[in-house]
């Protein structure tokens, strides 16, 4: 893959990814930035064994995926939701505070929860590129979207 | 219904990000930093492999010329032989010189090698 290629495939994917990061670290958009870049990088050092353009998207969610996970373990002391609230409260406040449920929400679930109703419901993955991104069974996929679905249970209510 | 709900609340889910502009230019400065880096490193195998190859060449030339001068060697030790006893150490030394010999051309040739690796790293890397 070509520099010009990757760049084209970055600027398709780009926005849509970013907004997934986002909801991923649970309202911190510096971090979900930060991810992206980092992702973006990492998948530029590997793309030119990489052959298949029609799944660059699938591939560059698994990375961000990892990354994202590489991120958790290296931090200490990671607050999820409370972290992204403090550094969010100042900059763009109305719009944190306008998905803080989501937020609050997504928070309570693990990870790899996280992603599958995230995958599913907002990227409209089915479960085999699931559990392809998360490197899971389907099994596992299922019972991950299940669960989701039993803690965000509580968000519909809310919002309605 | 709870799938339905669930989409329509990720469906209007429009968190505020950074510039697009300000996220590529970004990320372009990156892969132009990882495009040095990547060069760097592909100029310094091309140094690593030229530096292998003369200590190779120099380190196969002293083991050659070191064992031109075995003849000589074995020479002197059949004389030395002659004047001591055969149970001493020297004694010893010279019924079985042969591998100790051989020891000394390989630890001094590979020496030498090794040196002429880090001295034609450090001449091609001044050159550049």
């Amino acid at each position: 893959m070509t520099r010009e290629d990757f760049i084209r495939h970055v600027e398709a994917t780009q926005k849509p990814f970013r907004r997934f990061l986002v909801a991923l670290c649970c309202g911190d958009s510096q971090l979900a930035d930060d991810i992206a870049q980092e992702s973006y990088i990492k998948g530029y050092l590997s793309s030119e064994s990489f052959r298949d353009d029609d799944k660059f998207a699938s591939w560059i969610y698994r990375i961000g995926y990892n990354t994202f996970l590489n991120h958790r373990r290296s931090l200490k002391h990671f607050s999820g939701y409370a972290e992204a609230e403090i550094i969010t409260a100042d900059d763009k406040a109305d719009s944190s505070f306008r998905y803080q449920a989501l937020y609050s929400a997504l928070d309570r679930l693990t990870p790899a929860e996280r992603t599958s109703i995230l995958l599913y419901y907002m990227e409209g993955y089915s479960i085999r590129e699931i559990s392809g991104i998360e490197n899971v069974s389907e099994d596992a996929v299922k019972k991950h979207l299940q669960r989701g679905r039993q803690h965000l249970k509580g968000l519909l209510g809310k919002m309605e | 219904m709870e799938d339905e709900k669930i989409k329509e609340i990720f469906n209007k889910f429009e968190p505020p990000l950074s510039s697009d502009f300000q996220f590529m230019n970004r990320l372009e400065a990156n892969l132009r930093s990882v495009e040095l880096v990547k060069e760097h490193s592909a100029k310094l195998r091309v140094m690593n492999r030229k530096a292998v190859m003369i200590a190779a060449v120099v380190g196969f030339l002293c083991g050659f010329l070191f064992s031109l001068a075995l003849p000589a060697i074995g020479a002197a030790m059949i004389s030395l032989r002659q004047t001591v006893a055969s149970e001493s150490f020297v004694g010893f030394l010279t019924q079985n010189y042969l591998p100790i010999v051989w020891a000394i051309i390989a630890g001094v040739s590979g020496f030498i090698a090794i040196n002429t690796f880090e001295l034609s790293l450090f001449l091609l890397q001044r050159r550049r």
